[in-house]
């Protein structure tokens, strides 16, 4: 069953978008006797080569994770901020987050109310960094922050902060685990890509470059299995989605086609998934050079983009079954 | 011969040019005439971008793009009646837009924003949506449809410091750029240097991917404007202003579709340190630069913004500081002279 210790330590790593240079480290440690070739590109994308000749195909889960960015400082020991990537208003206040050096703050809420009740605009929002003298002390406008939250295992369910998407990059590292010493009949890049959540900026750079036949992006989708809510198939336990259609990407047939066969033939769970919020990388992947189709396959989270984002570690296995699968045998679109 | 006019000059003349995005001819030839004699290679594109080589370029050495937009945000004549219709070009802030004069098309006709008084409202005392806009002409008139419409805004010294002027956040650009693109080609940098006036890009920066394309630099210095929020603020208020008139070339952590790339942010903050230039860190939510779109070309630009701060940008009535546009130009310049191909290794 997948690696919880991998896991833990990936999605404990800070990253937030454009600075996603520890969790590149901490891959990078992970996957160097693994690829046959790896570097780093302008973008900050990591790119690691397994197998040559056959078809070219880019693999790609990101890196970075939602995240804040501090735009102006406030009176002593508070600081105004934006987001990169969609923080969910809802779900902040009272949360805390952490910068590049460790320095912790608390978000808190504009006004005088014991109990907010309404909906707070990001501008009535501030970080509190506890402290009675200067500014947060170090931090600076333009300084990155994510928020944090510690791993938590619950029987088959793990539950954490930015699960969008460490869960695709550890289905990634399993996946090139699994692969190694096999003889390969694909070119296979896995890429831990930057900026996704900021406009899938990392994905479309590295697909310039990598220039692949097909493109596969490993990332978090939403589930439709908590109470009332039924508008979406997808569930926790269900076995790995297979996207079909989300709001920027629609995966081309035969691509779709071909994941199920892989997955009915391997023996591996699957669901199939059209979501109605939100892109993976596979959308940049499919729109860059004249044109490379691409699929994805999704891993069911529910609490997408709060810092208790919750998979199944069975869903996770079958995510990398089937990927494997995919990849150990020829590209037959 | 190219005119050797001050900074303070070249802003002028840049600023009063127009240039509504797609139609930036104007400010082209402005700058052609600034620049031509320091430029080879000199190509307009289809998407209307001046791009060139700075002469005495050396083949071999980093490949370095330096660009500026040319083009200022206004208005397309849509229907042509005696109360012309229009659409926006770019993101109009409706509040200034009521009531301001303009000039429609290359005849340059005379105009003023539809606006109804006060106690002449009947109750619709809303501001209009943007794509309802009507200009009053003064009776009938010649304007065709596609047409472009730019605001007035009469170039004014404050002081001797502070302008005010239409289109700073593109023209200050253009103007520093101009500048530098004198100071290298007095002592030129063991650089491959090119520079791109850019067009359209307050209309989601489409001129600077093509230019990018184009010139496919290794490294990327974008110069464009900032909006200032030093402003009196209500009383209880106590966030402190991020962006400053006077206060420094503003560099951008974050912007609305990336994050620009880290090792040349630190690198500008660095130099401006050590060299002891003012600047300031911001971050834009509303706006971009073109660092989307040039970071984003072959496989992947490093890219940074380089920005003047100007108060009341989106109006035809920006203040800028020429103290902060010196200041900009020397960064720039203290950046490209410190400037080795190790930076960009990992």
């Amino acid at each position: 069953m997948a690696d919880k210790a991998l896991i833990q330590a990936l999605v404990e790593a800070w990253g937030p978008s454009g600075h996603e240079y520890m969790v590149r480290a901490l891959i990078e440690s992970h996957v160097r006797e693994l690829a046959d070739e790896l570097r780093v590109d302008n973008a900050g994308n990591l790119i690691c080569r397994m197998g040559s000749g056959g078809k070219k195909i880019m693999i790609a889960a990101h890196m970075d994770e939602i995240g804040l960015v501090i735009s102006a400082l406030d009176k002593p020991g508070f600081a105004r901020f934006t987001m990169t990537g969609g923080l969910i208003l809802l779900s902040l206040i009272g949360n805390r987050v952490r910068f590049a050096d460790g320095t912790i703050g608390t978000i808190g809420v504009e006004g005088t109310a014991l109990i907010p009740t309404e909906m707070p605009t990001i501008q009535q929002l501030f970080i509190d960094f506890s402290t009675n003298g200067e500014n947060g002390g170090t931090v600076r406008v333009g300084d990155h922050a994510a928020l944090t939250r510690e791993f938590a295992v619950r029987g088959d369910r793990l539950i954490a902060k930015s699960m969008d998407d460490r869960i695709g990059c550890a289905v990634a590292i399993e996946a090139m685990r699994a692969l190694k010493g096999k003889n390969l009949p694909n070119e296979l890049y896995f890429v831990f890509t930057t900026q996704e959540e900021v406009g899938i900026r990392g994905a479309r750079v590295a697909a310039n470059g990598i220039a692949p036949d097909y493109g596969i992006a490993l990332d978090v989708t939403a589930t439709g299995d908590t109470p009332k809510n039924n508008r979406m198939a997808v569930r926790l336990g269900g076995g790995a989605a297979i996207k079909v259609v989300d709001s920027g990407h629609i995966v081309p047939p035969a691509i779709k086609e071909l994941m199920i066969r892989r997955a009915e033939a391997a023996g591996v769970r699957y669901q199939l998934e059209v979501l109605s919020g939100g892109s993976t990388d596979a959308a940049a992947i499919q729109t860059a050079l004249s044109g490379i189709p691409s699929g994805v396959i999704s891993i069911p989270c529910r609490y997408v983009h709060t810092t208790s984002e919750t998979v199944d570690i069975n869903d996770v296995q079958a995510c990398i079954d089937l990927l494997v699968a995919l990849l150990e045998q020829p590209f037959e679109v | 011969m190219a005119e050797l006019l001050s900074l303070r000059e070249t802003l002028k003349k840049l600023s009063e040019a127009i240039g509504v995005s797609g139609e930036e001819r104007q400010v082209r030839q402005a700058l052609l005439e600034l620049t031509k004699d320091r430029l080879e290679d000199v190509v307009i594109d289809t998407m209307g971008n001046l791009t060139a080589r700075l002469k005495g370029g050396q083949a071999n050495a980093l490949r370095v793009m330096l660009s500026a937009p040319m083009d200022e945000i206004g208005l397309m004549v849509s229907g042509s009646e005696n109360f012309l219709s229009v659409l926006p070009v770019g993101r109009l802030d409706m509040r200034y837009v009521a009531a301001a004069r303009v000039l429609i098309g290359a005849q340059k006709l005379n105009g003023v924003v539809l606006f109804a008084p006060i106690h002449k409202t009947y109750g619709q005392d809303e501001l209009p949506e943007p794509k309802s806009i009507l200009i009053d002409t003064g009776g009938k008139n010649s304007a065709k449809v596609g047409e472009r419409v730019a605001f007035v805004g009469n170039y004014a010294e404050l002081s001797a410091d502070v302008v005010r002027g239409k289109a700073f956040q593109s023209r200050a650009a253009c103007a520093v750029l101009v500048r530098l693109i004198e100071m290298l080609a007095q002592a030129p940098l063991p650089l491959d240097v090119y520079v791109a006036f850019t067009a359209q890009a307050r209309i989601y920066g489409r001129g600077a991917t093509v230019a990018a394309n184009r010139l496919k630099p290794q490294i990327a210095f974008l110069l464009d404007g900032a909006e200032c929020d030093d402003l009196p603020r209500p009383e209880g208020d106590t966030q402190l202003p991020t962006v400053r008139l006077g206060g420094g070339t503003v560099l951008r952590a974050a912007e609305e579709m990336g994050i620009p790339d880290q090792r040349l942010l630190t690198y500008v903050r660095n130099i401006a340190e050590s060299q002891g230039l003012p600047y300031q860190i911001d971050i834009s939510e509303a706006y971009g630069t073109e660092n989307a779109n040039i970071s984003q070309t072959q496989t992947g630009v490093p890219s940074v913004s380089l920005s003047v701060p100007v108060r009341y940008m989106s109006s035809p009535n920006g203040l800028v500081s020429l103290a902060d546009l010196e200041h900009t130009q020397r960064l720039l310049h203290a950046a490209l002279t410190a400037l080795t191909p190790k930076l960009l290794e990992n």
